[in-house]
């Protein structure tokens, strides 16, 4: 019976996001030396850093977006658009939130993206947990094929990939379903610092973390012929992201 | 004055207790090259690694002074070969950063292109791919012959589609005869499979 109160539990607790991705692989030869200001006609509005090393093919912006902190790297062989959390103190987004936001700006992109053959959604999520034990039973109840002794083991970490066909009705496209399930913690210490000098300082607050961490990379599988036709592409990355939801709602299945 | 420190998100850690480890983790038991990008299947960034960048920047600017020689292998092909084997992803993405760039020396890119074509490396090979099939749309001419030429020593129909549009923008008749032997050679190799 405690058991099966663990399932239900977990499955209404939401997990919160640390940060999101989304990489295009471009067809070769189809990204100019210069690429066009993505950032400006997706974002509407100018980054707050960018940087240029136009010696290399890098450019990469930076700047904050909905509640989070938005980052656009362009490089020879891929493009990410990554939007993390980085000050968990202060924000707390759940998944399925962060999602509207972050979906409807890779969308807009897309219109503009050069042509791809490969496309990617990835996302870390967190949930935050009591100790060891309650991570592990809440791990546990995501991952239906692993028998997880949560007293009696540590240093768990469980990966797998589940390709499935899709169904955005592309001849022989199949999906990579990567999930990395752990448990892991982050420490933040808080020093006084006592003179203006920063030579005499004391450790005045140390708290810990403990949370599930669950990673996703959703992928199309790079053995696909040619390139994605334009109309394809967003309704490929939409299955992409819903994958990913059902990974994270329902735990690894086949 | 508060300062408050917190871990970097690239340095959380992953597992829960690390007092049960007795190796050097990092070190000893996984490799850079599987660190890096474990799975052929993952699209994640690969860590970023400086050395790997510095030691081909060097190996690059060395092979300006060195004269290749088509019957003998070169010193540079075999250090890239050396260091891609060694670093996997992130050499190959410190390698197309180098390779495709405007100032790239012509013929260390075209050497550099040989060395792709004749390597034998699951782990880097669409990454391999990706190179040379950008290679066919350089303005260079040298570039792009050696682009096809390699591809054909890769001999992977992935290439058709790319070779198809090449040929189809190739001003240079002698060229784009070369590419459409190549085009020809991809087909049978894809009826084959």
């Amino acid at each position: 019976m405690p058991e099966e109160t663990h399932e239900v539990e977990s499955k209404t607790v939401d997990w919160q996001t640390e940060s999101l991705r989304m990489t295009a692989f471009p067809s070769p030869g189809t990204v100019p030396a210069e690429p066009p200001n993505w950032w400006e006609t997706t974002v509407g509005e100018p980054p707050e850093s960018r940087i240029h090393q136009p010696k290399v093919g890098v450019v990469q912006a930076q700047g904050r977006f909905s509640s989070g902190v938005l980052t656009l790297i362009s490089q020879p062989g891929r493009i990410d658009w990554l939007l993390a959390w980085p000050n968990r103190e202060e924000v707390v987004e759940p998944f399925e939130e962060s999602l509207g936001t972050f979906v409807e700006l890779v969308l807009r992109w897309l219109g503009d993206a050069p042509v791809l053959q490969r496309i990617a959604f990835g996302a870390i999520l967190r949930l935050p947990v009591s100790d060891r034990i309650d991570g592990y039973r809440k791990l546990s109840s995501y991952l239906h094929h692993v028998d997880l002794d949560p007293e009696g083991s540590t240093e768990f970490l469980f990966q797998i990939n589940r390709p499935r066909k899709s169904k955005a009705g592309i001849e022989n496209l199949s999906i990579n379903r990567l999930s990395k399930w752990s448990l892991a913690f982050t420490q933040q210490a808080t020093y006084t610092v006592h003179d203006p000098q920063a030579t005499q300082f004391q450790l005045t607050g140390l708290q810990k973390d403990l949370y599930c961490r669950l990673e996703l990379d959703i992928n199309t599988s790079p053995d696909i012929k040619g390139d994605f036709a334009a109309k394809d592409v967003r309704q490929i990355f939409n299955e992409l992201v819903d994958l990913a939801r059902e990974i994270a709602t329902n735990g690894d299945i086949p | 004055m508060i300062q408050a420190v917190t871990a970097r998100s690239d340095e959380q850690v992953l597992f829960d207790d690390l007092s049960a480890r007795t190796d050097l983790f990092w070190g000893s038991m996984l490799s850079q090259r599987s660190l890096t990008r474990s799975l052929e299947t993952s699209t994640a960034l690969s860590l970023k690694d400086p050395t790997v960048r510095d030691e081909l920047a060097e190996l690059f600017n060395r092979a300006m002074d060195e004269a290749f020689e088509d019957d003998t292998e070169s010193a540079f092909a075999r250090g890239l070969r050396s260091i891609i084997l060694t670093h996997g992803e992130s050499a190959m993405d410190a390698l197309k950063k180098i390779v495709l760039s405007r100032s790239v020396n012509e013929g260390v890119a075209a050497e550099s292109f040989e060395v792709l074509g004749r390597m034998n490396d699951s782990m880097t090979l669409i990454s391999r791919l990706w190179i040379l099939e950008s290679g066919l749309f350089s303005s260079s001419a040298r570039i792009r012959d050696a682009a096809g030429l390699s591809l054909a020593s890769l001999d992977d129909p992935h290439a058709i589609p790319y070779v198809q549009k090449a040929i189809d923008e190739e001003q240079c008749d002698e060229l784009r005869k070369d590419l459409e032997q190549v085009l020809e050679q991809l087909q049978e190799t894809a009826q084959c499979h």
